[in-house]
């Protein structure tokens, strides 16, 4: 069972499937949770800054508001310059009439002409503080600003804007942005690995299943899948195997069978031949001799067609092929006329019979049923020995009939008792003792089988053999 | 006259054959069992032994064993059994011929007699 564990390439193949989808489902959720880290990150950032420089003006208004109402631009300039720092900071104050007043960045802010256009300004002379993200002011770097009016006892004084650069944090938040990405990444890969591995540990025993069923297919019966896993593939296996092993039993048997037939009817046929040969060889002018040696070759040819009467009886019943005919029948006229047919034998014997039968109706085919019975009554006798006692006798149990028949004889060793049924089995190795094919009792139970009744064969606590044939009583409409 | 023990369960054919065999010259013993026939070979050792496989108490096969245990005897194995593998476990338990039955009887007889002459040969050359 090594071949074919390889697993060839298929896009459509279960490995392939399970490991698309395995790594499309994980690149969705680490990238959406990655997505979401930077995100939140990146919000938790900014509101922090917006709350810090926000507060930060708050402050410094007040202090510009008190140089203001003294109108001391000198400690206004002082301020903004001491809390400015260049290009990180930048601090300007406005007039009320939006005139710059104090700048802690003089070189950029000379050029500037209408300071009404730079963001948060406008608001802010209208009494409207203001705070957001902008370009700095003739560069192209992000900023986050506040601009806010300067108020003292109800009187708008000027308006204090801070902005501050974003690029120290724009900087930081890219090293984050790439070790997230680095470890998206590096989990994608195990992610794949493990992947990888799942999916060939299922896909592997699905394979090899598939190999299997192709095996046992092609006649290679009996072989063994060798998966040991708890799920369900196990338990698959498991009845791959039992299916396997059942299908090789039958084979066996089937062979075994045909092996029997094929000895079976060759030994009569032989016999036939060899009697006919004597008689050609010079026998027939001996009067007392041929008679005899016809007599023999009648015998086996007699023997013969009844072997080939049962064979075809078996497999038609064992085909399905015979229908059953469906009609009421007394179970007690049913029994007696199988212990007529077998009279004449009995007397000859001397056995007693004894019968016991209940009035009751069956459903079913009659001259099946009864063959049935005529094959366990001839068991019986063959069994018996002479003044013996034959005891047939029925009782119901629910909604069936047991009839059980009894013998004398020397019962069924126990090593017999499972196999009586099967085709060609005698207790008597060399079969050809009475007058039975080795098919009788098989013939009995697949009739009785068919019926929807069961038989078995069991020992008396006394002495001989006991059939139990149970059937089902015909349900009154 | 060489004396052939022949055994074998089925009553008919013994009867028949044993009327071709008496005819062709040999002289005849019969047995329906493994056992009788293992009773008659030391009651008078046979010069050919005509053995089927099934037969009851002792089968054919462990029947050629034991003898060849001790015997150098030939035997010829005359049975229904056709299938290779029984030929072959025939032969290997020490069977000088396997003949599968429905037979021919001037074919069995022509058998015996290479058997017997193959003997002969064998014996002359030691």
């Amino acid at each position: 069972m090594k071949r074919g564990l390889a697993i060839p390439i298929r896009w459509n193949s279960i490995y392939q499937k399970l490991l698309v989808t395995y790594l499309a489902l994980t690149a969705l959720g680490t990238s959406i949770l990655a997505a979401y880290i930077l995100w939140s990150f990146h919000v938790y950032f900014m509101q922090t800054r917006q709350v810090e420089i926000d507060s930060w003006t708050t402050a410094l208004s007040e202090s510009v508001a008190d140089a203001l109402e003294e109108k001391d631009l000198q400690r206004v300039d002082l301020l903004v310059q001491r809390y400015g720092a260049p290009e990180t900071i930048t601090l300007r104050v406005f007039s009320s009439e939006g005139r710059l007043l104090s700048t802690s960045s003089p070189d950029v802010d000379r050029q500037i002409t209408n300071w009404l256009q730079i963001p948060g300004v406008k608001a802010a002379l209208q009494n409207q503080p203001q705070h957001g993200i902008a370009k700095g002011i003739l560069s192209n770097d992000d900023r986050l600003y506040a601009a806010r009016p300067i108020f003292r006892k109800g009187r708008l004084l000027g308006v204090l804007r801070m902005s501050i650069t974003l690029e120290q944090l724009q900087r930081q938040f890219r090293t984050v942005i790439f070790t997230v990405l680095g470890t998206l990444i590096l989990t994608l890969l195990l992610c794949a690995l493990i992947s990888e591995w799942l999916a060939r540990s299922i896909a592997r025993p699905i394979q090899a299943m598939c190999y299997f069923a192709i095996q046992v297919g092609g006649g290679h019966l009996g072989e063994r899948l060798n998966i040991r896993q708890n799920d369900e593939l196990g338990q698959l296996a498991t009845e791959l195997n039992r299916m396997s092993q059942r299908l090789a039993s039958l084979d066996h048997e089937r062979r075994a069978f045909l092996a029997n037939v094929s000895h079976e009817l060759r030994t009569p046929v032989s016999n036939v031949q060899v009697t006919l040969e004597a008689l050609e060889n010079g026998a027939i002018e001996e009067p007392e001799l041929r008679d005899r040696f016809i007599q023999t070759a009648q015998e086996e040819t007699t023997r013969l067609s009844r072997l080939i009467k049962d064979l075809l009886d078996l497999g038609r019943l064992e085909a399905g092929v015979t229908s059953l005919e469906q009609q009421p029948i007394k179970l007690r006229d049913l029994i007696d006329r199988s212990l007529r047919a077998v009279e004449s034998r009995m007397r000859a014997k001397g056995i007693h019979i004894s019968r016991e039968i209940p009035d009751v109706q069956l459903q079913g085919d009659p001259e099946r049923l009864l063959q049935a019975f005529l094959n366990i009554l001839d068991n019986a006798i063959k069994y018996s020995v002479v003044d013996a006692q034959i005891w047939v006798s029925g009782q119901i149990e629910a909604s069936q009939i047991v009839v059980q028949i009894r013998d004398q004889g020397p019962g069924i060793s126990k090593s017999d008792l499972p196999r009586i049924f099967e085709q060609f089995y005698t207790a008597d190795p060399s079969r050809t003792k009475g007058s039975g094919t080795g098919l009788g009792l098989a013939i009995a139970r697949r009739i009785v089988e068919a019926h929807g009744g069961s038989i078995k064969a069991s020992n008396s606590t006394t002495r001989g053999a006991i059939f139990s044939i149970r059937l089902p009583l015909k349900t009154s409409i | 006259m060489p004396h052939v023990l022949l055994v074998d369960d089925e009553a008919a054919l013994r009867d028949s054959l044993t009327y071709s065999l008496v005819k062709e010259g040999y002289q005849v013993t019969t047995a329906a069992d493994g056992l009788t026939a293992l009773k008659q070979f030391h009651k008078e050792v046979p010069d050919l032994i005509i053995l089927d496989l099934m037969l009851p108490q002792i089968d054919g096969m462990e029947l050629c064993w034991r003898i060849r245990a001790f015997s150098n005897i030939p035997i010829l194995m005359l049975t229904a059994k056709d299938q290779d593998i029984d030929k072959v476990w025939g032969l290997e338990a020490g069977a000088d011929d396997y003949i599968t039955k429905p037979f021919n009887t001037r074919e069995l007889l022509a058998r015996i007699k290479a058997v017997l002459r193959g003997r002969a040969v064998g014996q002359q050359s030691k």
